[in-house]
C-alpha cells in the first residue's frame, strides 16, 4: 500500500517530500535571469506599452472625449518610468558592457571598444555570448522538464515522451528549430545583437553623435549620426558602397554593410526588423489559429448547419484572393486609428489572421471531423459532459499539434506576405524597419557593388521560411510517425506566399 | 452468475426498469434531392425488467446501435417514448437529462476509440465523477422525535433512502453511517446538533476533499473491474484490448447507475479475453444489481449472458422472448433463418439452414408491409398461387427484388438526375435475366451460341416454357413494360399480382408462447400456416 500513499500526495506534497533537485533546478534559473534582468524586462515593457498603447488609442477612438487622455496619459507615465527602471537595470550581455563602438588611432590601437577589441570581434563576441545564453537557457528549461519527468510525475510513461523521443532523432525538424529560434533570439534580443542601436541609428539619427579618429586634422572628431549615415550609404557603383563586414570611414562595424539613402546599419535594420515580422506573424497565425481551431470544433461537434454556414464563410474568403484583401485593407484603414497601433503592424496582422484561417481550418477540419467520430467523444456526452468541455478536453488535445504544424507552417507565408506589402511600399510605414522594405530600397543596386541591401533580407527570408516549415515537418512526424515522408507540408508551403 | 441465480433474481423483480413504446429513430442524413431519412429504428415496443439482461440481435445495419444509442439519450427518439422507472425520458433536456444519466450509461465497441489516449486512465475513469460533482453528499436525518430538521454545513438533506451520509439523531450523541459506494470513514464526518423548540439543526463537516474520495473512488473502481490501483497514472496505450474494455466499463460504473447499455462490448476482443469480460459483467450485474441491455451478434454469446432476446431486422423488432426458449424454438421466420445459421449443439432436432437471398433493403426505403418480406423464404402467396412449383415462384420473388434494388439504386442522385432528364438506365437485356431468373441451371451450363443467337422473344418463350399459363402472363407483360423503359410499373404490377398480405400490410406482435414470447409475423394469425412447418415442407422438398 505504500504505492497508494505516495500516488495520493498531489504535486505540492511531491514537491516537499523530495525538494533538491527542484530547488537546485530553480535556483540556477534564477542567476540565468538575473544575468538578463534589464533586458528581460524591456522586452516585457514594450510588449506591454504596445498592448496599452493599442488598448489607449481603441478607447480614444471609441469613448471620445476629455477623460481618455487623462488616463491614457497616466498609462503613458506609468509605462514610461517602467522603461526607465527597464533601462536601469543591468544586463550582463549589452552594449554598454560590451561595447563595439570606438575609434583607432595611428598607432593601431582602439578606443572605446570592450577590452580595446577590434569592434568586429567586440560585436562578435556579444552576439555568441547572446545566443549562447539563449541556448543555455532553454536547455536549462528542457533540464526542467527532466527533472519533473524523472522526479515527481507519477505516470512511467506518456504519450507525449515518444513524441519528445521523435523529436530528438528528427535532423530537419531539428534543424527548423535551430533556424527558429536564430529568428526568434535575433527579434528578442535586437537590442544586445545590434551592432548600434534602432533610435540611434533609425530614428533619431540627429540626436545622436560618433566620434572618430581623423586622419587630416588628427584628433578626434564628432559627427552627429545622420551626417555619417549619410557618407557611408551604399549607393552602388562608382560612389560610396560598406558592403558585409566593412568598416566605414567613421571607424564603424557593419556586419551586413550599410544601406541606401539615409544609410542604415543593414544588421541593426534586419534586427529590428525581425521583431515586427514575428510580431505581426505570431499575432496573425494566433488569430487565425484561434478561429480555426474553434471552428472547426465546433463544425465537426455539431455538423449540420453550423458546419455550413462556416463552409460558407470560408470559401468566400477563400474565393478573394489574399493579396487584394490585404491592399482594399490598407487602402481603406490607411487614416483610421487602428492604422496608427505599431505602424499598421496590429491591423497587418489581424487582416492576415482573417486571410489565414480559412485555409487553416481546412487543413484541420479533416482531423476535427475524426476525433468527433471517436467514441470517446460520444461517452463524455453519454455522462454529460458540457460540450465545451467535452471540445476542450477530447477534441483539442488531438488538433493542437494539427495548428502547431499547419500554423508553423502557415507563419512563413505570413512572413513573406508583410515583406510582399512592403516591398510594394504598402507595408509597415517606414522609418519602423521590415524586411520587405529593406528589399524594396536595394533592388535598384542588385547589379551593384550594393548587392546585398536586398539579397541578404531575401535570403534571410527564405532560411527564415524554411525554417518554420522545417519545424513544421519535425512536429508532423513525432505527432505521427506513419506520416514521414509525406508532402504534406508542401501546399502549405505553397500557399504560403501572400505577396 | 449461475442460472438459477439468474432466474430467481429475475422473478423476485419483475417491475420494469426501462419501457420503451413506439420508439423511432430517424436520421436525416442531409441528402439533397430530398431524399428519404434512414429508418434505423422504426417502432419498436418492449421492456427490460429490473436485474434483467435482454439481448438485442441482428445483422449490422439492423438498428441494433441505433436502438441502444437512443435508451441512453446519445440519439434523439424522432417518436415514441423510454420510459425509465416511469418517466418518459426522451423529453428531458438540460440539467434534469444531465441529472438522469447517473441512471443510464454505456459501454462501447471498440475500446481503441472509447478512451481517450491522451488522459490517464485514472483521469478517464474519474471525469464521470467530475462531471457529477460526485459524491453530493446527501444527508438523511433519522430524528426520532420527528422534528423539523435543518442542516448546515456541508452536504445537501434528502429523503431519500439512498443518501450519501445518514445521521441518527440520539439523545445526547448523534450516530453517522456512510453509504458503502463512497470510500470515506464516518470519522471523517464531524457531526452537531442544535436543538431549538421542534426543530433541530444538524451541523456536518467532511473532513476529506472530494478530489481525494474521487481518487479513492477511482482505484476502487479499477479494483473492481480486475485491474490494480496502480494503472491510475498509466496511460491506455500501455493497456491490452481487454484491459481497455475494463476501464471503459470502470467508467460506466463510475456514477453507479441502474441500466448499463452494452454495445458489443465484447466483439472487438480476442476470443480468449471474450469469456473473461462477461464474466466480469454478470459478476458486476449480481453484485450492482444491474439492468443490461445487450447488443450483440455473436449469437452464441447471447445466448450464454441474455435471460431474454430481442431479434431486430430492419428497425423492428421480429422476435422476443425468453432466450433459451426462443433458441430451441424459434416462431419467427426471420429468427428461423437467422438461428439456422448457428450449427445446434443438440444433434436431435434436425434444422436445416436456412439462407437468404440477397441482402437487407436499404433502411432509408423499407419495403411495405412486412420488413421481411423482400427476403422470407416463407412469404405467405396469394391463394391462386399457392400450389404454384418452388421453382417458378423463387423466380417471380427473384425478379421482383431484382426491380426492387435497381428502383433503390436510382434514389442515387445521379440515377435521379438521369432519370429525370429522360436518359436510359434501363437493363442491358432483361430476356437475359428472365432467362437467368426462371431456368437458373441451365444458363451457364448449355446455353448454346445457337440458342443465344435466337430472336429475343424466342428465348422469352424459352426461358418461360415451365412457367404455368397464368403466371405466364403477368410476367410476359412486365417484361413489356421493361423494355419500354417503365420498371416502376413493372414492379407495381408484380406486386400488386404476386404481393400478399405481408405485402400489404404490417403484422402485429402475435404471443406465441405461454411465457410471453412474440413474434411480429402475418403467419401466427389463424387463417394462414405457421412458419415452422412451412419451413419444414419447403426444406423438404428441397
Ligand atoms: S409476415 Fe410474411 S414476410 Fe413477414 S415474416 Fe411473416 S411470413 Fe415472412
Amino acid at each position: 500500500m505504500s504505492e497508494t500513499a505516495t500516488t495520493e500526495l498531489p504535486f505540492r506534497e511531491r514537491l516537499r517530500e523530495n525538494p533538491r533537485p527542484a530547488l537546485l533546478w530553480v535556483g540556477v534559473l534564477g542567476v540565468l535571469l538575473a544575468l538578463e534582468i534589464g533586458a528581460i524586462t524591456s522586452v516585457a515593457v514594450t510588449v506591454v506599452s504596445g498592448l496599452a498603447g493599442a488598448v489607449a488609442s481603441a478607447a480614444a477612438a471609441v469613448l471620445g472625449g476629455p477623460v481618455v487622455p487623462s488616463i491614457g496619459g497616466a498609462i503613458d507615465g506609468a509605462l514610461t518610468s517602467a522603461a526607465h527602471v527597464a533601462d536601469g537595470l543591468p544586463s550582463l550581455l549589452s552594449r554598454d558592457v560590451i561595447p563595439n563602438q570606438g575609434y583607432q588611432t595611428p598607432d593601431g590601437t582602439w578606443h572605446g571598444t570592450f577590452l580595446g577589441l577590434e569592434p568586429k570581434y567586440a560585436w562578435l563576441l556579444r552576439l555568441v555570448l547572446v545566443y549562447a545564453y539563449m541556448f543555455a537557457f532553454l536547455w536549462w528549461c528542457w533540464r526542467g522538464y527532466r527533472v519533473y519527468v524523472r522526479h515527481y510525475r507519477f505516470a512511467d510513461w506518456t504519450p507525449r515522451d515518444d513524441m519528445v523521443d521523435r523529436l530528438r532523432t528528427h535532423r530537419w525538424g531539428q534543424f527548423g528549430f535551430v533556424v527558429v529560434l536564430l529568428f526568434v533570439g535575433m527579434a528578442l534580443f535586437a537590442p544586445a545583437i545590434s551592432p548600434t542601436s534602432a533610435d540611434q541609428n533609425i530614428y533619431h539619427t540627429s540626436q545622436y553623435d560618433v566620434q572618430y579618429y581623423d586622419a587630416d586634422t588628427e584628433s578626434v572628431e564628432t559627427i552627429a549620426v545622420l551626417d555619417a549615415n549619410l557618407d557611408s550609404a551604399s549607393r552602388g557603383a562608382g560612389t560610396t558602397n560598406i558592403g558585409p563586414w566593412q568598416y566605414d570611414q567613421y571607424d564603424r562595424f557593419h556586419p551586413f554593410g550599410t544601406m541606401s539613402n539615409p544609410g542604415q546599419d543593414l544588421f541593426t535594420f534586419m534586427a529590428y526588423g525581425a521583431r515586427i515580422s514575428l510580431a505581426i506573424g505570431l499575432i496573425a497565425i494566433g488569430v487565425s489559429v484561434v478561429l480555426a481551431g474553434g471552428f472547426s470544433m465546433l463544425t465537426a461537434y455539431y455538423k449540420g448547419l453550423v458546419d455550413l454556414s462556416v463552409v460558407f464563410v470560408s470559401d468566400s474568403i477563400q474565393s478573394l484572393p489574399g493579396i487584394l484583401l490585404l491592399l482594399l485593407v490598407v487602402a481603406v484603414f490607411q487614416s483610421h486609428w487602428l492604422w496608427e497601433i505599431y505602424n499598421g503592424g496590429l491591423l497587418l496582422a489581424l487582416a492576415f489572421g482573417v486571410v489565414y484561417w480559412p485555409g487553416l481550418w481546412r487543413a484541420v477540419r479533416g482531423p476535427a471531423l475524426q476525433v468527433a467520430e471517436q467514441e470517446w467523444v460520444d461517452a463524455a456526452k453519454s455522462y454529460g459532459q458540457r460540450s465545451v468541455t467535452t471540445m476542450r478536453k477530447h477534441m483539442l488535445p488531438y488538433l493542437l499539434s494539427y495548428l502547431l504544424i499547419y500554423g508553423s507552417m502557415s507563419l512563413g507565408g505570413v512572413i513573406i506576405g508583410i515583406a510582399g506589402l512592403s516591398f510594394l511600399g504598402l507595408g509597415i510605414d517606414p522609418p519602423t524597419p521590415e524586411w520587405g522594405r529593406a528589399i524594396n530600397t536595394g533592388q535598384d543596386y542588385v547589379t551593384t557593388p550594393a548587392w546585398h541591401i536586398s539579397l541578404i533580407p531575401g535570403i534571410l527570408i527564405v532560411i527564415v521560411v524554411t525554417g518554420f516549415n522545417a519545424l513544421g515537418d519535425g512536429i508532423r512526424d513525432a505527432m505521427d510517425p506513419e506520416s514521414e515522408g509525406e508532402d504534406a507540408g508542401a501546399g502549405a508551403t505553397a500557399s504560403g506566399g501572400g505577396a | 452468475m449461475s442460472e438459477e441465480l439468474l432466474t430467481e433474481s429475475r422473478q423476485t423483480t419483475a417491475e420494469p426498469l426501462v419501457e420503451v413504446n413506439g420508439l423511432k429513430t430517424y436520421y436525416d442524413t442531409g441528402g439533397m434531392l430530398g431524399s428519404q431519412p434512414v429508418k434505423a429504428v422504426d417502432g419498436v415496443d418492449f421492456s427490460i425488467a429490473r436485474g434483467e439482461t435482454l439481448g438485442l440481435v441482428g445483422e449490422s445495419g439492423c438498428g441494433k446501435t441505433t436502438l441502444g444509442r437512443t435508451l441512453v439519450q446519445l440519439e434523439t427518439a424522432t417518436d415514441g417514448e423510454v420510459l425509465f422507472d416511469g418517466r418518459d425520458v426522451t423529453t428531458l433536456s438540460g440539467s434534469e437529462l444531465k441529472k438522469w444519466r447517473r441512471n443510464a450509461q454505456i459501454v462501447f465497441q471498440d475500446p481503441e476509440s472509447s478512451l481517450n489516449s491522451r488522459m490517464t486512465v485514472g483521469e478517464i475513469i474519474r471525469e464521470p465523477l467530475d462531471v457529477h460533482g460526485w459524491p453530493n453528499f446527501t444527508v438523511a436525518v433519522d430524528d426520532p422525535q420527528d422534528r423539523s430538521v435543518s442542516l448546515s454545513g456541508d452536504g445537501t438533506l434528502t429523503d431519500d433512502d439512498q443518501a450519501d451520509i445518514t445521521v441518527a439523531v440520539g439523545d445526547d450523541d448523534q450516530t453517522v453511517a456512510v453509504r458503502e459506494g463512497i470510500p470515506m470513514d464516518e470519522s471523517a464526518v464531524k457531526v452537531s446538533t442544535t436543538e431549538r423548540g421542534s426543530s433541530v439543526t444538524v451541523s456536518l463537516s467532511v473532513g476529506v476533499s472530494k478530489s481525494r474520495l474521487r481518487r479513492a473512488r477511482v482505484r476502487e473502481l479499477l479494483k473492481t473491474v480486475g485491474l490494480q490501483e496502480e494503472h491510475y497514472y498509466r496511460y491506455p496505450h500501455q493497456f491490452s484490448g481487454g484491459q481497455r474494455q475494463r476501464v471503459g466499463i470502470a467508467r460506466s460504473l463510475a456514477l453507479e447507475p441502474e441500466f448499463v447499455v452494452l454495445d458489443e462490448p465484447v466483439s472487438a476482443l480476442d476470443v480468449s479475453v471474450q469469456a473473461k469480460v462477461l464474466n466480469l459483467l454478470e459478476d458486476l450485474q449480481e453484485q450492482f444489481g444491474l439492468t443490461y441491455l445487450f447488443i450483440a451478434h455473436d449469437l452464441s454469446v447471447v445466448r450464454h449472458i441474455c435471460d431474454r432476446v430481442a431479434v431486430m431486422y430492419l428497425g423492428h423488432i421480429m422476435e422476443i422472448g425468453e432466450t433459451e426458449e426462443l433458441f430451441q424454438n424459434p416462431k419467427n421466420p426471420y429468427t428461423y433463418s437467422l438461428l439456422s445459421a448457428i450449427p445446434d449443439p443438440d444433434p436431435e432436432t434436425t434444422r436445416e439452414r436456412v439462407t437468404l437471398r440477397g441482402t437487407p433493403p436499404s433502411p432509408r426505403n423499407p419495403p411495405s408491409g412486412c420488413p421481411f418480406s423482400t427476403r422470407c423464404p416463407v412469404k405467405i402467396r396469394p391463394t391462386e398461387y399457392r400450389d404454384i412449383d418452388e421453382q417458378t415462384w423463387e423466380g417471380i420473388e427473384l425478379l421482383g427484388d431484382i426491380l426492387r434494388n435497381r428502383e433503390q439504386q436510382s434514389v442515387g442522385v445521379r440515377e435521379r438526375a438521369k432519370r429525370l432528364l429522360g436518359l436510359e438506365t434501363g437493363f442491358d437485356d432483361i430476356v437475359d435475366v428472365v432467362e437467368e431468373v426462371f431456368m437458373p441451371e441451365t444458363v451457364e451450363t448449355e446455353q448454346s451460341a445457337a440458342e443465344r443467337s435466337m430472336a429475343d422473344d424466342e428465348r422469352l418463350e424459352a426461358a418461360l416454357s415451365d412457367v404455368p399459363a397464368t403466371v405466364k402472363t403477368h410476367i410476359e407483360t412486365a417484361v413489356e413494360l421493361i423494355e419500354a423503359g417503365d420498371e416502376s410499373q413493372a414492379h407495381q404490377l408484380l406486386t400488386d399480382e404476386f404481393g400478399s398480405v405481408c405485402e400489404h400490410e404490417s403484422p402485429e406482435h402475435h404471443p406465441v408462447s405461454d411465457t410471453g414470447r412474440a413474434s411480429y409475423c402475418h403467419r401466427h394469425r389463424s387463417e394462414y400456416d405457421e412458419p415452422e412447418p412451412v419451413f419444414d415442407s419447403h426444406l423438404d422438398h428441397d
